[in-house]
């Protein structure tokens, strides 16, 4: 379990942190997959890889904790902007790291998870629907609004920076 | 869900599949071309490619801390609670788990040699796997509530300026060390004043 815990904790820690935004709640998420794995591994049926099942268990965890943290309900979507974004901008803003993260972290759950699945994790279409228990069409739907909102976000100025001449 | 075929389910984002080199020659150039024409379609692969290149955000992995706790959870688990390794909880359970190691390629070649070198007999090893000398220095052995959260626990830690450098025991203990027998003293107080994250101290 040990050798588990190392091998898929750290992914599975950014997995949640993903979600929740607060790398103390995360870690309790984390402790509650892990052992959620362990009382589960007897009905595992294999059907799906390994890393499916878990991730999706971390997943309804995460889930219940936002709604048990949250009971006024979830905070209400992101509108997708209708503008196109500017490309030059965005590709300039793109040499920065910490501003890309910063886009990241603006996102909307849904989309950040199906961006970190899709593109840190380079999870194919189907298994990213299996985690986030939709089809493989809303996870199409999700990655494009997120590259689209994080473009948007990239064109715009940096928020908190300094900068202004 | 809807049926789908193999090629949408194993499919990911084009600009991703040129960025990894995944795409057949062809595909490759025609992508490329089409990237080069269109500056909304190029910035559109740079961010898949920024993406690819970042983790998004910075994890802060509980490690060390989160397996000894875990640990604990899975023996507060285990019916046979005295005397019995947490591995040897039923078979079943060990077959499922084995099955997931196995599943995870690479991943029991780390569990062979660590079952082997500590020679997986009867008992509890700690989260540090040693049993390790006692600690040099001032130091607390404390037992945590088991419903403390990591969060309430690190930030007690970190207030008392403690530091664990070894446990869980057989019995839950952790050992915590203090830079001086000041700060012990100090923390002993405001360890024994949080009856929500510490369920007992010990001075040693």
């Amino acid at each position: 379990m040990r050798a588990f815990y190392e091998a898929v904790g750290p992914d599975l820690h950014r997995f949640i942190q993903t979600r929740l935004n607060d790398p103390h709640e995360a870690a309790d998420v984390l402790q509650e997959t892990m052992l959620e794995v362990w009382r589960q591994a007897h009905a595992f049926e294999r059907r799906s890889a390994v890393r499916t099942w878990v991730f999706s268990i971390a997943r309804n965890k995460a889930i219940d904790r936002v709604r048990r943290s949250a009971p006024t309900g979830p905070a209400p979507d992101e509108e997708i902007a209708d503008a196109a974004p500017d490309p030059e901008a965005a590709m300039a803003a793109l040499q920065d790291g910490d501003r890309l993260r910063e886009c990241i972290g603006s996102l909307k759950t849904v989309h950040r998870a199906a961006i970190q699945l899709a593109y840190f994790r380079d999870l194919p279409y189907g298994e990213i629907a299996q985690i986030e228990n939709c089809s493989i069409g809303t996870v199409k739907t999700r990655i494009h609004h997120a590259k689209r909102l994080l473009l948007h976000c990239l064109s715009k100025k940096p928020s908190r920076r300094g900068g202004g001449v | 869900m809807a049926q789908t075929n193999d090629a949408e389910t194993n499919g990911r984002d084009p600009l991703q599949d040129l960025h990894r080199g995944r795409l057949t020659q062809d595909e490759a150039e025609r992508l490329t071309r089409a990237i080069e024409s269109d500056p909304r379609l190029e910035a559109e692969y740079r961010l898949v490619a920024a993406l690819g290149e970042t983790d998004g955000a910075h994890s802060a992995f509980p490690g060390e801390l989160g397996w000894a706790r875990l640990q604990q959870a899975l023996a507060r688990e285990t019916p046979q609670r005295s005397g019995v390794n947490v591995w040897q909880r039923s078979v079943s359970v060990w077959q499922a788990a084995a099955c997931l190691l196995l599943a995870v390629a690479g991943w029991q070649l780390a569990v062979a040699p660590y079952l082997a070198g500590r020679g997986v007999a009867p008992g509890y090893v700690t989260a540090t796997g040693e049993t390790g000398p006692a600690p040099h220095g001032p130091a607390l052995r404390v037992a945590f509530v088991p419903e403390a959260s990591e969060a309430a626990i690190r930030t007690l830690l970190r207030e008392s300026g403690a530091t664990i450098v070894d446990g869980p025991t057989a019995v839950g203990l952790y050992t915590l060390a203090f830079e001086d027998e000041e700060a012990r003293k100090a923390a002993l107080d405001r360890l024994v004043g949080n009856p929500t994250v510490i369920d007992f101290v010990e001075a040693q």
